[in-house]
């Protein structure tokens, strides 16, 4: 019998699920596969409805972390298997090597030597990266990544050399660890669904077709663009933007599901655009808009209240080439004004689902549904968006809900 | 007296910036026992050095002068070893970069020199000064759970805390179990499948309290008063709708205190007319002997169907018999097959209306959510139930709103050949002379207006939390009965935070299911379990003696010098979470269990007799006075900019990994809270002949970001005064200033800065300076 | 948007379309894809979306005054692109079933025509007549009965049955499909103008063009356009169901004219009027031969393919088939085997079989063309008509509409 917690993913409701049981006194194995602690959110530029950074709570949740002794997790490590029962499973953990020491926090002598550049996976290709990098500016921990392809190269060898002695370590080899614990909370959340499925959307086709994820990069301080939302054929401000609502949600072909989040986060991305530029028209083809709840439909309100903000009912379900350079133009049927809408717009957002990480890469003793969410079962506690789609308040109470189950598990089981 | 270490990283461009024997000569003599410098100090190498210093000196205190006491954690863990961190990687060396060509290198060198040194006096003053926190501990705190509320969410709490091994007690008001969860025929799922309706499950709940040893149950019953904090809760139960003297007293609101032409009254008579309101009510300080003891709350009071007013919403004929709100709705289907409530006709056709603006808004009803879209569509099945042949269910909505896999809910109803789904506005219900209702719809999917014939309308009015009008928890705080904030979050009972749903300014208090937000059954049961956690936690930390969130690795607590009080109420009135009462006289009585530990109140009391062990006013005050101010040269003015450590600090850093840089003259003291800067280390600044001070704080405001509620806001009222005491010694008030910077706005700090110091050169130098 | 309308949704209308092919319709909720992926709907019109509304709501009336549901060929595309697999394309097909036997009269005859059994029952009722009359007719001309041999000893059906008594049989049923079917269309344009919503200059009161000028103006074009089947081609999912159905369209013209010619050589210049010797059966080299049995292969081929066809798209799940579709192909195939059959028995000269064979070809031509007003053959007269119509109101709607309604048009100026 173990007495202690794995977390599975330490994304926003992994992170909340670890801190929440090691406060209660247990110990908690936090396995993350990313560089970095904090996982989607820390790619958002600012929440809704509040339009506050996700980085202020996330520098609590890590405060809390670097000062429990409770706490050990792992970073770049992907759990392989789990096998056994509550209160007694075996965890197989494979922890990918960094090749830098803890104390290497700066990787500015590395880069300034480094020559290859990779496409930055965090700012979802639209800007590049070094072998040697901090995922983004505000990453926990703070210690440089040296990409694996750089590592065995001549390239590794100049950035080492380039580095302090002792701050990199070029033989680290992946190590696989054994872990025993008694409860197993899933947290592995979602990815962006990806919006090449949808042929008819023509995301990868047309250059400034962009999805929700990327616009949250393009909007932050720390994205490709410094915060300047530009349409990535020419660096500049769109006048007009289109709005895609249900890129792949509601559709059985896709995500059979809602995907809860879309049409907050449109909304919210609607503020980002109209804060900075006051004479772009935005554009939103929607089947329902989803702002449930007293705080979501006042942010609605307010959205709706603007005049250069117009919302089409009919779903997108062509793309055209526009007349003017790189433009798009976006086809529905407008079921209220009637008759078909053929919409040119400078920029293309695809509000695209998010589709669980179970659906595409599912973890061999953990049970998932048709759709890729996790099956709760005796000691496997799923939360977040490992369990149904939902927003970060959500995944919040989820994940404090989850520690308590965890810890429920253990007592029974101890 | 402490034996100081200091350690200066050299690395990472430190060494190259400033000249390190330089601050080892500083740090040595500000009092150092120790101060050596480090190539790679983060190293093993460098904890192996410091760690031998320790023990071959003794030394008692250490500060670790590199990079960002943000970044360092667990390496350096010495039990018994005050350690301290200052990031002049960041602060001086990466946001003070000085190109060697620059023909006024030379003096600039100079500048960044005189920072780095300021700061390590202000890091050997503050070991100086600070003593090593020692945790609070309450004894044999009290860990049982009050629950307030027997609905599906409190039951469900209560079994989640039961579960975890904690007693627990349940305070229902009504004489049953099972809240609304008993008075449904038909509910949403709380899982997969979502196709289709289930039975209520409130019955297995109550089955299952029952059998549960470590649940009371309490029915008819309500909460008089809850006295005391988390651990040693003391709450007198009365039976419910009754009157009881320990009915918790409510304090007079501002206009309460005014006379007739608007004058404040005299505290004598403040005290008469606060008596006369709480009539037969003994005072807030005054201990129930025959109260129970609790350790924490879960507040799962619920919430109430929202009924229009009279004459609201005439074009929808509110008022009408056979127009029922959806509530109404609900009691006719669940006390048998649905018929006219005015007639007892049978009911075959409805038309449920999701919103209630026509043509101008397409907004639900208030208080309405996903949960009203989702009971309409379940009460168009019930018409289907009853009338399977002829049964007409209109469902007009602006926006169907079925979120998540509620989705699969909206799937499995349309199904229903009976249920007849549009968007639509709904502009007029009126009486059709055949007895029934026609309902006019605009804007519709189907191609134009259209009216429907029916039997009755359905009104998807919203759930109003029970904490609308009501204080439910009936604190015996001075602060008053009820939650604060709860005007802003429109009577919710919720936290302003979107990453810390359960944290709102009652320590130890924790709101789940609709009484927080409108929620799903399903959704509930998931926040009850987490209420149930942090409530369980709340108990834990008072037993162990540190604080909660946001600082709940903190052990320190808030020292009061009694004898120095001058009742003035301030720390009283101004603490966030209501953690302070007073007596008679109004002398604080501090809650060490319900207190953040955010400093508030260190930073509002005028007599400056309140500090924790380790940031306190005199610690920052000497950290102010061992900058060195040179009183002769325009060139070298000097700020103080006290920063918030979780937000705008954090923003400092990445401005200054990201290479942008400031003016080298003000000196960066982060703080835990703008709350706790105090007017006193202002006049320190300007009495030691600093030439300005600069806030950097957290958005405040109805979207406040201050993770102590109202820190920011408190420091911008205070900073408002001290411009007034400036002003009054012939001083510009913009010397000093509050700007709000999110923690995201790195790239905007700097400029924030550079802008305040360009204001005060071009004001000159503090006339005060070398007085 | 028009002025409300009173709604009554008739719950037995949506079991009625759910009950034939259109079990999915209620999937639908409302998100347009359809409309935008269809290659044939238009942007002023589009369609399915707010049919699969209106059948779902039970409006009939709407439904059926609805003319786009015949401009749908049920490509197939909505269906594969609907993301609730609300199969729109198929409901709309269910849809035309339906208003085919809203105009049917009587409707009775709707469900013989559409169903498996109904069609079988019916083809041995035709036959049973035409043994009948040719029973009688043996009886007139004193040939043998029933298997009648000419001078030459060979088999000739002008001994079995010649045109007069032919003739005598046909006419009425034709008189008959003709009354029917003008009964039908002509109730189906008064709904689908109200459907249109054409232009208020008309005083409320919908135009009505004169037969002559519809046929003159619009009818060419509307026929042009189905001779090239360039609507049908637009489709995306199906558009090699295109191929074969215009294969058949074609053979049925080219039998239509050899059967003219045979009527009037045969049946008014030699048999009513004597002005020529008999000229059936034509030998075979006579062009007129050839081209019948051209067309006669054309037909078999044609069927053939479009069977193949509909059975493929249908694994594929871009369209689903109801029974009178089916019952449709096999009764034209029917048509095309029997008449090959009956041809080569004839000229290897069986007797037993060639007879019995002729019997069934007259018996299924009889059925499928009484199958016009009331089957899924009807589509040929429907789909027509929504052609000429949506050309006439369009010249309406701009303003342009001819044949007596200038007044009107200028009264509102």
């Amino acid at each position: 019998m173990s007495q202690s917690i794995l977390v599975i993913g330490g994304g926003f409701s992994g992170l909340t699920a670890a801190v929440e049981a090691a406060e209660m006194g247990y110990q908690v194995y936090l396995v993350e596969k990313e560089s970095y602690l904090g996982g989607r959110v820390a790619q958002l530029n600012k929440y809704f409805p509040k339009l506050c950074p996700p980085t202020c709570g996330l520098e609590i949740n890590f405060r809390r972390v670097k000062t429990n002794p409770n706490i050990t997790f792992y970073t770049q490590a992907e759990v392989k298997s789990v096998q056994g029962s509550a209160g007694n499973f075996n965890v197989e953990v494979l922890v990918n090597p960094r090749y830098t020491t803890p104390q290497c926090t700066n990787c500015k002598p590395g880069e300034a030597v480094a020559s290859v550049e990779f496409p930055n996976e965090f700012n979802f290709g639209m800007d590049n990266r070094k072998g040697i990098y901090m995922p983004h500016p505000m990453s926990f921990p703070q210690q440089c990544v040296i990409d694996p392809s750089v590592a065995a190269s001549a390239e590794g060898q100049k950035i080492k050399d380039a580095m302090p002695a002792g701050h990199v370590d070029l033989s680290q080899k992946p190590e696989t660890i054994q872990l025993n614990v008694g409860a197993i909370i899933v947290a592995t959340g979602w990815k962006p669904y990806d919006p090449a499925n949808m042929e008819r959307l023509c995301y990868g086709k047309y250059p400034n077709i962009v999805t929700n994820m990327m616009l949250e990069r393009l909007a932050s301080p720390s994205g490709p663009t410094g915060g300047q939302i530009v349409r990535p054929s020419d660096k500049t401000m769109p006048k007009k933007v289109g709005f895609v609502q249900c890129a792949g949600s509601r559709d059985k072909a896709y995500l059979p599901y809602c995907s809860y989040i879309c049409c907050m986060a449109t909304l919210k991305h609607i503020c980002y655009i109209r804060e900075q530029s006051p004479d772009t028209e935005c554009y939103v083809f929607y089947i329902d808009i989803r702002s449930p709840g007293a705080k979501y439909e006042k942010f609605y309100a307010k959205v709706k209240a603007d005049a250069k903000v117009h919302f089409i009912k009919g779903k997108v379900a062509e793309v055209k080439p526009g007349s003017s350079t790189d433009s798009v133009v976006l086809v529905a049927e407008d079921t209220i004004g009637g008759g078909k809408v053929e919409q040119e717009v400078d920029m293309a957002v695809l509000a695209t689902g998010m589709q669980p990480v179970g659906a595409l890469n599912p973890i061999p003793g953990i049970e998932y549904d048709a759709d890729g969410f996790v099956k709760p079962k005796e000691g496997i506690v799923p939360c977040g968006c490992a369990k149904r789609p939902v927003d970060v308040v959500s995944s919040a109470q989820s994940a404090t809900a989850a520690a308590l189950k965890a810890i429920q598990m253990i007592r029974r089981a101890g | 007296m402490a034996k100081i270490g200091v350690y200066i990283y050299t690395g990472d461009g430190i060494a190259e910036a400033v000249d390190v024997e330089g601050l080892i000569k500083v740090a040595t003599k500000a009092g150092a026992a120790v101060a050596k410098s480090h190539a790679d100090l983060y190293s093993p190498e460098g904890v192996a050095m410091v760690k031998q210093d320790i023990e071959a000196e003794g030394l008692t205190a250490i500060s670790l002068v590199g990079m960002s006491p943000r970044y360092e954690y667990k390496t350096f863990d010495f039990p018994g070893v005050y350690i301290d961190k200052t990031g002049i990687r960041e602060l001086v060396a990466w946001s003070h970069r000085i190109d060697p060509n620059d023909e006024k290198a030379d003096s600039k060198k100079e500048h960044v020199q005189e920072l780095a040194e300021d700061y390590v006096r202000m890091a050997v003053t503050k070991l100086q000064k600070a003593q090593m926190p020692t945790p609070d501990k309450l004894e044999a705190p009290n860990t049982r759970i009050l629950v307030i509320g027997g609905g599906v969410t409190g039951m469900t709490a209560a079994l989640e805390v039961a579960e975890a091994g904690y007693e627990v007690t349940i305070v229902e008001r009504t004489g049953e179990l099972g809240g609304y969860g008993m008075q449904i025929r038909k509910q949403i799922p709380v899982g997969p499948d979502y196709s289709n309706l289930i039975n209520p499950i409130a019955p297995t709940l109550i089955e299952k309290i029952k059998s549960n040893p470590r649940i009371t149950v309490k029915t008819s019953t309500e909460i008089a008063r809850i006295y005391g904090a988390p651990g040693k809760y003391r709450v007198s139960l009365k039976a419910a709708g009754t009157k009881s003297e320990w009915d918790a007293p409510v304090p007079l609101t501002p206009e309460e205190k005014l006379d007739a032409n608007g004058k404040e009254l005299s505290a004598e008579d403040q005290k008469k007319v606060y008596a006369a309101k709480n009539e037969g009510r003994n005072d807030y300080m005054v201990e129930d002997p025959n109260a129970e003891l609790f350790g924490a709350v879960i507040l799962a009071a619920g919430w109430k169907p929202a009924i229009p007013a009279e004459g609201e919403y005439p074009h929808l004929a509110w008022g009408n018999p056979n127009v029922l709100t959806n509530h109404q709705f609900e009691q006719l289907a669940k006390s048998g097959k649905l018929k006219r409530p005015s007639d007892g006709k049978e009911i075959k056709t409805v038309a449920f209306v999701q919103s209630p603006g026509g043509l101008n808004d397409d907004a639900d009803f208030p208080y309405a959510s996903a949960v009203t879209t989702m009971v309409s569509l379940k009460q168009a099945k019930y018409v289907r139930e009853d009338y399977p042949e002829d049964g007409k269910a209109y469902v007009l909505y602006q926006h169907m709103r079925t979120p998540g896999q509620y989705e699969y809910f909206y799937k499995g109803l349309q199904d229903d050949p009976g249920i007849f789904l549009t968007k639509g506005a709904v502009t007029a219900v009126k009486e059709n002379g055949k007895g029934g209702l026609t309902v006019t719809v605009e804007k519709t999917l189907l191609g134009d207006n259209i009216a429907l014939d029916v039997d009755v309308v359905v009104l998807a009015t919203g759930m109003l939390p029970a904490t609308k009008d009501e204080a439910v928890v009936n604190l015996a705080y001075r602060q008053g009965p009820a939650f604060r904030d709860l005007d802003l979050f429109g009577g919710y009972c919720d936290s302003n935070f979107i990453c810390f749903p359960y944290e709102t300014r009652r320590t130890g208090i924790y709101a789940a299911g609709p009484v927080r937000r409108t929620m799903t059954i399903e959704e509930s049961m998931e926040d009850a379990a987490g209420a149930a956690l942090k409530a369980i936690q709340a108990v834990k930390a008072a037993e162990e003696g540190h604080a909660v969130h946001p600082r709940t690795w903190d052990f320190d607590y808030p020292d009061f010098y009694f004898q120095r009080c001058t009742q003035c109420k301030r720390c009283t009135e101004e603490c966030p979470f209501g953690a302070l009462d007073d007596d008679e006289k109004g002398t604080p009585k501090p809650n060490p269990t319900r207190c953040r530990r955010c400093g508030t109140c260190m930073g509002a009391c005028p007599e400056r007799i309140i500090g924790f062990k380790d940031y306190n006013i005199d610690v920052v005050g000497s950290m102010i006075k061992s900058i060195e101010v040179p009183d002769d040269d325009e060139e070298k003015l000097r700020m103080v900019i006290f920063a918030c450590e979780n937000d705008a600090y954090p923003a400092l850093d990445m401005a200054a990994a990201k290479g942008l840089s400031w003016s080298p003259l003000p000196r960066i003291i982060p703080v835990r809270c703008l709350g706790s800067v105090n007017v006193a280390w202002i006049k320190d600044a300007m009495s030691s002949g600093m030439d300005g001070v600069l806030l950097l704080g957290c958005k405040f405001g109805d979207d406040y970001q201050c993770h102590f509620v109202k820190g920011s806001e408190l420091a911008d009222r205070r900073m408002a005064n001290v411009a007034e005491t400036i002003k009054s010694l012939g001083m510009e008030p913009e010397r000093v200033k509050l700007v709000q910077i999110a923690i995201d706005e790195y790239d905007k700090v700097p400029g924030v800065i550079d802008a305040f110091v360009e204001e005060i050169v071009g004001m000159g130098p503090n006339p005060f300076k070398g007085f | 948007m028009g002025e409300q309308q009173q709604m009554q949704p008739d719950l037995s209308f949506v079991k009625g379309v759910m009950a034939s092919g259109g079990e999915t319709v209620k999937k639908c909720y409302q998100c347009a894809t359809c409309s935008v992926v269809c290659p044939l709907s238009t942007n002023d019109s589009p369609f399915p979306r707010k049919e699969m509304l209106w059948t779902q709501w039970g409006l009939a009336g709407r439904v059926s005054g609805d003319v786009d549901v015949w401009l749908c060929h049920q490509c197939g595309d909505c269906t594969k692109h609907c993301p609730r697999d609300a199969r729109p394309g198929d409901v709309l097909a269910a849809i035309r079933i339906n208003a085919i036997r809203y105009y049917a009269k009587p409707k009775a005859l709707a469900d013989v025509f559409n169903s498996p059994g109904g069609v079988v029952g019916a083809v041995i009722a035709a036959a049973v007549l035409v043994l009948i009359v040719a029973a009688v007719w043996s009886q007139v001309t004193g040939n043998a009965f029933p298997f009648p041999l000419n001078h030459e000893g060979k088999v000739e059906y002008h001994e079995f049955l010649s045109v007069i008594p032919i003739d005598a049989m046909v006419l009425p049923i034709v008189a008959w499909i003709i009354y029917v079917s003008y009964n039908g269309v002509s109730r189906f344009w008064n709904d689908i103008s109200k459907g249109a919503g054409l232009p208020e200059s008309f005083t409320g009161t919908y135009p009505k063009p004169s037969i002559g000028l519809l046929l003159s103006k619009y009818l060419g074009p509307a026929v042009m356009e189905i001779l090239s089947h360039s609507r049908f081609k637009k489709c995306g999912q199906t558009a090699e169901r295109a191929r074969g159905h215009l294969l058949l369209l074609w053979s049925f013209i080219i039998l239509f004219a050899v059967t003219n010619y045979v009527f009037i050589a045969e049946d008014l210049f030699h048999a009513a009027l004597g002005l020529i010797s008999k000229v059936t059966p034509l030998p075979l080299y006579h062009p007129v031969k050839l081209a019948a049995n051209v067309g006669g292969i054309m037909l078999i081929a044609g069927i053939l393919m479009v069977k193949s066809m509909r059975t493929q798209k249908t694994e594929e799940g871009v369209l689903t088939s109801a029974a009178p579709d089916w019952v449709l192909i096999w009764l034209i195939f029917a048509v095309g085997a029997t008449g090959i059959g009956a041809e080569v028995l004839r000229l290897i000269n069986i007797a037993p079989i060639a007879y019995p064979v002729y019997v069934l070809h007259l018996a299924t031509i009889i059925v499928l063309f009484l199958s016009l007003p009331y089957g899924k053959f009807g589509h040929l007269i429907y789909r027509t008509t929504a052609y000429v119509f949506q050309r006439w109101a369009d010249d309406v709607k701009a303003g342009k509409a001819g044949f007596g309604l200038e007044k009107a048009v200028g009264a509102s100026h």
